[in-house]
């Protein structure tokens, strides 16, 4: 259930060029909003921007004892893009932001045990919104550069089980069979690689001018890679990221083997089911036309009619 | 000497419906009413609109269907909804248990979809009222030409005001050049009240691409940016008829619906200002329960059209 809360600026600050880490103190959010959920954030107080914005989120701790403040907090990496986001790197520590949230349904973690292989393919900023399915699925996280003296390490030995109250035993899912493809236009573009690997989890880096990894697309480097890894059983695939990369997704993915869910961006009103306008054309007959705010963020890629 | 006003009567009369508070949930800015219950009592509002229905369900325009400006929000929906056999069966189930008036938003395009709708949503339980929108710009169709032809929409009032016995309120189009004209018809129709203003014809162009901002290139502007047009419209309308007058165009405070009032609408209606913030029809509720109590008004009857 969302609530429309308020939250306190706790950080804001430019983790490098163009890119920003706003911690937010809000624990009526922050202890419910799960991967791939997101919030929608009203930036000024005016009416300029009119319309609050969509932000995924980034990191949060959920379910989890709360002891000391950190797991009351959650975080956003945003781009600085426009005259919403501009605003925001003006947000000052201990200001107060009026917010609604969790919002839509976010990611499905596959069943567990599981020995399947698992990829994260994220695009520009949206692979800021599968780092919390990289937590979860990792057994424990160590604190990242982005959050000198933000969080503390967490216990070790933690099980996804933990995580996951109903999601059975857990046969120790192991890291090495969850791969990571990260992908932006420039080098300078790049972020959260440092995030992956401080979690021991095989990255892949593609950049669209080759100023650093693989150059090309994160969509060409992942059907690259992808070759290497085995191809038995199903594949989990979570991926966020602009529209054209996750239209070219959908046809490197037709195989019934890939359960792919990807998280969709759109242009939004109301964030909550109100208004119908962040709507993506599905396959559904009934209503082809599903709210990305509702029925999304995340959907079924094969689900999707991509154009 | 004047009277201390410890609860001010906020109660006001759309045809034979008496609403607890002129503040009503506007059409296609509300849901179905479910979305907002996570935020606020919802039985608390005068009256709450439907999603415009129609006959047969509508997928509605492809998307990008939103596109933000300065001050306001252009729109191209297309009208998308279950139709009004799914909306019976799938959506009215939940409005039943909401202590509010239910007013259904509904179109067609054709005379003969309006008059059918009429006839089917008459009698339904729980159901106080219909809007009757003929001005909607996001259908091609035959729609708006029933919303800016006074004697076309003279018509279309009087053969559905035949197939109700419900309130009717007939929703104006700000696109036209003398709105007066069109409430007159509406009122001559048989309207029982006037709803104004819908949303005015707009575009946005990317620049990079060349392209519209919009799937359906046209959309309808809403929001703080369209208030002082809606105003002056309401204005010109309170000049003209004598049926009651909702009024609605980029309310985003209370002190916008005391203006709207002032000019003359007996009700208010928020649209734009829900998506911003759910809970904005209560806090507009409260603030007109404040302002009579601060200038010790009783009523708010005695606030509708008294502009100096």
């Amino acid at each position: 259930m969302p609530v429309q809360t308020s939250g306190i600026v706790v950080e804001n600050k430019c983790i490098q060029p163009h890119y920003f880490l706003l911690n937010i103190h809000c624990p009526a959010i922050a202890t419910k909003i799960q991967p791939g959920q997101f919030i929608m954030l009203k930036i000024s107080e005016e009416n300029s921007p009119l319309l609050r914005r969509p932000f995924s989120v980034y990191r949060s701790h959920p379910n989890r004892q709360v002891t000391k403040g950190n797991s009351r907090n959650f975080f956003i990496l945003y781009k600085k893009v426009g005259k919403g986001t501009q605003k925001m790197t003006e947000f000052k520590e201990g200001q107060r932001l009026d917010m609604i949230g969790p919002l839509g349904n976010g990611f499905t973690l596959p069943p567990l045990p599981s020995s399947q292989n698992i990829f994260l393919i994220g695009g520009g900023v949206g692979i800021a919104s599968l780092f919390p399915i990289a937590e979860r699925l990792t057994s424990s996280a160590a604190s990242s550069p982005a959050f000198q003296g933000g969080i503390k390490k967490r216990r070790s030995g933690s099980t996804l089980s933990k995580l996951q109250p109903s999601g059975g035993r857990v046969e120790g899912l192991t890291s090495s069979r969850v791969q990571v493809f990260i992908g932006a236009k420039t080098q300078n573009d790049l972020i959260c690689v440092e995030d992956f690997r401080k979690l021991n989890l095989n990255s892949f880096v593609a950049t669209e001018d080759g100023s650093l990894g693989f150059k090309g697309t994160v969509v060409d480097l992942f059907l690259y890679e992808s070759m290497k890894f085995s191809r038995k059983g199903l594949n989990y695939v979570y991926s966020c990221g602009p529209f054209e990369m996750l239209k070219e997704l959908a046809k490197v993915l037709r195989s019934d083997r890939f359960l792919c869910q990807v998280s969709l961006e759109a242009r939004m009103a109301c964030g909550f089911g109100a208004c119908w306008g962040c709507v993506v054309k599905t396959r559904d007959t009934k209503t082809p036309y599903q709210r990305v705010c509702k029925e999304g963020p995340v959907f079924n890629l094969k689900n999707i009619i991509w154009e | 000497m004047a009277r201390f006003i410890q609860k001010p009567d906020l109660s006001v009369k759309i045809g034979s419906m008496t609403l607890k508070n002129p503040v009503i949930a506007a059409s296609g800015t509300f849901g179905f009413g479910e979305e907002f219950e996570d935020f606020f009592d919802i039985s608390l509002l005068g009256a709450i609109i439907t999603k415009g229905i129609s006959l047969k369900p509508m997928a509605g325009n492809p998307p990008p269907r939103i596109f933000e400006t300065e001050g306001g929000i252009i729109n191209s929906i297309g009208l998308q909804n279950p139709g009004f056999q799914d909306f019976i069966k799938d959506k009215l189930p939940y409005y039943k248990k909401i202590k509010s008036h239910l007013i259904v938003n509904f179109f067609g395009n054709t005379p003969k979809e309006y008059i059918e709708l009429a006839r089917r949503l008459d009698g339904i339980l729980g159901i106080s009222g219909l809007e009757m929108n003929i001005s909607c710009p996001n259908v091609k169709k035959e729609g708006i030409i029933f919303g800016t032809d006074p004697q076309m929409a003279y018509h279309l009032v009087k053969k559905v005001r035949k197939s109700t016995k419900l309130p009717l309120i007939v929703k104006l189009s700000p696109n036209v050049t003398d709105i007066a004209s069109l409430a007159k018809s509406a009122e001559e129709g048989g309207a029982d009240a006037v709803s104004l203003v819908n949303t005015f014809k707009a575009m946005a162009i990317n620049i990079h691409s060349k392209k519209p901002e919009l799937g359906n290139v046209i959309g309808g502007l809403s929001g703080p940016a369209i208030k002082p047009i809606a105003l002056r419209m309401v204005w010109e309308v309170n000049q003209t008829v004598k049926i009651p007058i909702i009024g609605m165009g980029g309310i985003m405070k209370v002190e916008d619906a005391i203006e709207f009032i002032l000019a003359g609408a007996s009700a208010i209606q928020i649209g734009t200002a829900n998506l911003v913030n759910p809970r904005i029809g209560l806090e507009v509720i409260q603030g007109i329960n404040k302002y009579l109590i601060q200038n010790k008004i009783e009523r708010i009857q005695i606030l509708i059209g008294a502009l100096r």
